[in-house]
């Protein structure tokens, strides 16, 4: 599997603070690799690392086989970028982004700028400064796709917009795409799209990789876990577990999540650690997993990296 | 790329660029039409007000215009929409150059051309003005281009703009306050050599900013990184500052083949006494210098020909040996000058226009020049001493010539080179003043100081003539105090009303002339070229000088 994007020990400091702190990633070429995390995890600043839009200040990132520092018109010819902070040229029409976007590319397919205008939707021909946010995410995608980029890097694309555009947005990915599989990196809070769209899945925490893998993976790993017993030391026992993120205990009901439960016999030492309790184990959607990694670290929950 | 990038911008700021153009051209109107309005005085009253209002909107509508051309790709941050796009950062910054450089350097400098044309100015004097006012544009362009691409938005621009020029206000009123604390602690810098200004030096200096600030604009789209290229702004500045005194200078002219002739232009006191006022010491104190005067003549220059003295350095020497060194003194030779015409002169100005009596503005004071200036207290020990007096002076030529006899009538005009001079109206019931429309065009970047023109009014009936003053006729410029740069410069291209004064000081040295319509009717207006020939060194040595001490 040859690798999109690697980071080694990536490193981006703001004066004291590290919002990158020695990021280690690959990103699979032809993947749908999703960055989630909560606010302030350091994925835009990542984003905006590998586009060479800030310097690292120590590591080492390679986009498309380049690296970063040096990333220049020929990589970018390669690379579609959409961004809720970006800057669009606001004083242009959509058709003029697209006339203004079309010489950079010598591979700009103008069938595919017809079909994915289409399907987004776009016949407005006011000004983007006039148009919804909504309207500007797809003329900015639509800009980042029409020329087939091998990569496309999309931060969080969908931030407030309603469910019919993000699912719009997705479909013209997916369309896009077509039979060839793109390599796309994703940041977003919108866990539920993520999901869909992605095959891996990394988390963000304060600068640091908590985990990066494929999202079937992911969800085979974690599972929620009720377990029901008289026992007054049910909370302890499950706090000593170095896999188990513990999330409450409401009477004589524990709850926790199994951050390894895709292990040989794990149900087994669930078991084995309550005997003679009632035990329920449900798998987890990917916005359940975000909580539960999201909320406050429980003891141990570093061992999940 | 660079088309594409370029008509894109063009298509985006096509109203304000052709707003500008609309102002450049307003401005060039009402700058050619001034000097044909003299003769009506409200009329050219409101077009030269006019002109100047246009120029200082253009040099506003600079610091509107560079920063959101600049902006539109911006060089600083990192959300901009191209940062993300293949397009080679080196050619949004050439891209932006070129813009503003056509639009804000090169349309003002061709309108500058037309009206140069026009006025019939010589093609290469104009080609030198133009590339001096191009100089000089760039500047300001590339001062405000550094400025907008270390900058994000026009706000933080105008900020940024503002605390430069804080600081700059604040060195500036830092560095005198600190003069004037320290006070003075030498005598005032002495003339070394004999020279010229060198009127490179600003040219020089402009075209080094430029260059620097292009230059420190591209490191930051280069770069991306102000911590790169504000400082290599600053060395840019410096090395300019520095860098200009290693440059070639304007020489002054090769003097003229007589000077050879030792026989001509030779020194002379005519009274073999210095003179010393102890009031003209300065600065106060112990170590105060001051300037004997003496009566010192150039004999036997050719006909049109008047000099200015510039003390080199001299010394006077006691029969016991001691000698009083002196240094020289004098500013530097500022070329002909209207203001330093003397008894010699006069002479020279009745050989010209052939009249016996001539009534000239300043009737002088010749030969009471610099003649040996040292410490005060040298020259007052040797108070009443007599003994031998050495000098060596710089004797600047100017050469006189009659160009153009003119009718004294509405409408007369002549043109030498790039001088053109038009009556527009006579005074007619005073009978003392004429109006006229006046186009000069000079460089600093000619070989030689332009000529000045001195008109006179001369009645041959009466064998007399009287020396006109020559003023601007614009009382009140509207112009924007530190931001009409260029007004200041006696170079460039000036389309003005002048008024020509004929007055005959109350004087005892003045001829009695009354100066009337009848006096007028039967006179003509003679023009004369001052022009600046050179400079020779001359020494002078009297064996038996009296020091005076006042």
């Amino acid at each position: 599997m040859s690798a999109a994007i690697e980071t080694t020990g990536l490193v981006r400091r703001f004066g004291r603070t590290d919002a990158v702190n020695g990021l280690t990633m690959t990103v699979p070429e032809g993947s749908v690799f999703a960055l989630i995390g909560p606010n302030g995890a350091g994925k835009t600043t990542t984003i905006k690392l590998l586009m060479n839009l800030l310097r690292p200040s120590g590591g080492m990132a390679r986009v498309l086989g380049a690296d970063v520092r040096r990333l220049g018109p020929a990589e970018l010819r390669r690379i579609g970028y959409v961004s809720e902070n970006q800057r669009l040229p606001d004083w242009m029409t959509p058709a003029q982004l697209l006339r203004y976007c079309r010489a950079f590319y010598p591979s700009w397919d103008a069938a595919l700028e017809r079909r994915l205008q289409a399907s987004l939707g776009l016949t407005q021909n006011a000004r983007l400064r006039s148009l919804s946010r909504g309207t500007r995410m797809k003329v900015a995608l639509l800009a980042s796709l029409a020329y087939r980029p091998e990569l496309v890097v999309l931060d969080e694309p969908f931030t407030g917009l309603d469910p019919v555009v993000r699912d719009e947005l997705i479909r013209a990915l997916l369309d896009a795409s077509g039979d060839r599989r793109w390599t796309v990196l994703i940041s977003s809070h919108d866990v539920d799209e993520v999901e869909r769209l992605a095959d891996w899945i990394a988390f963000l925490d304060a600068g640091r990789l908590r985990f990066a893998e494929p999202t079937a993976s992911l969800l085979a790993r974690f599972r929620r876990v009720e377990v029901v017993s008289d026992d007054p030391g049910l909370a302890s026992r499950a706090a000593a577990h170095p896999r188990w993120i513990v999330e409450g205990i409401a009477g004589r009901t524990l709850r926790f999540v199994d951050t390894a439960h895709d292990e040989p016999d794990a149900a087994r030492g669930v078991a084995a650690t309550f005997p003679g309790a009632d035990i329920r184990i449900a798998s987890m959607p990917l916005r359940e997993i975000f909580i539960a990694l999201a909320g406050p670290t429980p003891p141990g929950v570093q061992e999940v990296v | 790329m660079l088309l594409h990038l370029l008509r894109e911008d063009l298509r985006h700021f096509r109203w304000p660029l052709v707003m500008w153009c609309a102002v450049v051209a307003a401005e060039a109107v009402a700058t050619a039409v001034a000097p044909q309005t003299a003769g009506n005085e409200p009329l050219y009253a409101a077009v030269s007000t006019l002109g100047w209002v246009l120029y200082d909107a253009l040099l506003l509508a600079m610091l509107f215009l560079v920063p959101i051309i600049v902006q539109a790709h911006p060089a600083v941050g990192s959300e901009a929409f191209w940062l993300t796009r293949p397009v080679p950062r080196q050619t949004v910054w050439l891209e932006k150059s070129v813009l503003l450089g056509a639009f804000m350097v090169v349309v003002p400098v061709a309108a500058q051309m037309i009206l140069m044309a026009t006025s019939r100015i010589p093609f290469a004097e104009a080609v030198r003005v133009a590339t001096e006012t191009a100089v000089a544009r760039a500047l300001l362009v590339a001062a405000l281009m550094a400025f907008a691409s270390t900058t994000a938005s026009l706000p933080r621009f105008a900020l940024a703009l503002a605390a430069a020029v804080g600081a700059f206000l604040v060195w500036a009123v830092g560095s005198i306050t600190l003069m004037e604390l320290r006070g003075p602690s030498e005598p005032p810098a002495a003339v070394a050599l004999p020279h010229l200004p060198n009127t490179m030096l600003p040219v020089y200096l402009e075209l080094g900013l430029a260059v620097g600030l292009v230059l420190a604009a591209a490191l930051q789209y280069l770069t991306r990184l102000r911590r790169i290229a504000v400082p290599a702004a600053a060395i840019a500045i410096v090395a300019s500052f520095f860098g200009v005194d290693y440059l070639p200078e304007v020489r002054p002219p090769a003097p003229p083949t007589w000077t050879a002739s030792t026989d001509r232009g030779r020194l002379v006191m005519r009274s073999p006494q210095l003179t010393f006022d102890r009031a003209s010491a300065w600065p106060e104190g112990r170590d105060a210098w001051g300037g004997a005067v003496a009566d010192i003549g150039v004999s036997d220059l050719p006909g049109g020909w008047i000099a200015e003295l510039t003390l080199l350095d001299g010394s006077f020497t006691r029969p016991d040996g001691t000698t009083i060194e002196g240094r020289g003194f004098g500013s530097s030779l500022a070329g002909t000058s209207s203001m330093s015409f003397t008894p010699s002169s006069l002479l020279a100005m009745r050989e010209l226009l052939g009249v016996e009596r001539v009534v000239m503005r300043l009737p002088g004071s010749e030969g009471r020049v610099p003649a040996l200036y040292a410490r005060a207290a040298d020259l007052q020990t040797a108070a009443s001493a007599t003994g031998r007096y050495q000098g060596r002076f710089a004797v600047s030529l100017t050469r006189l010539q009659v160009v153009r006899v003119l009718p004294l009538r509405t409408g007369a005009a002549f043109q030498d080179g790039s001088y053109r001079f038009t009556i527009a109206d006579l005074d007619t019931a005073m009978g003392r003043s004429l109006r006229a429309g006046v186009i000069r065009a000079s460089s600093a970047l000619d070989s030689a100081p332009a000529p000045t023109f001195e008109f006179c009014a001369r009645n041959r009936a009466r064998s007399e003539a009287v020396l006109g003053w020559l003023t601007s006729a614009s009382g009140y410029v509207p112009g924007i105090p530190g931001v009409s740069f260029g007004t200041f410069s006696r170079t460039g291209l000036q389309m003005e009303a002048a008024d020509v004064v004929f007055q005959v000081p109350a004087s005892e040295e003045t001829p009695s002339i009354t100066l009337d319509a009848a006096w007028f009717s039967q006179a003509d207006l003679v023009v004369i070229r001052e022009t600046f020939d050179g400079v020779i060194v001359r020494t002078l040595d009297v064996p038996h000088v009296r020091l005076d001490v006042r």
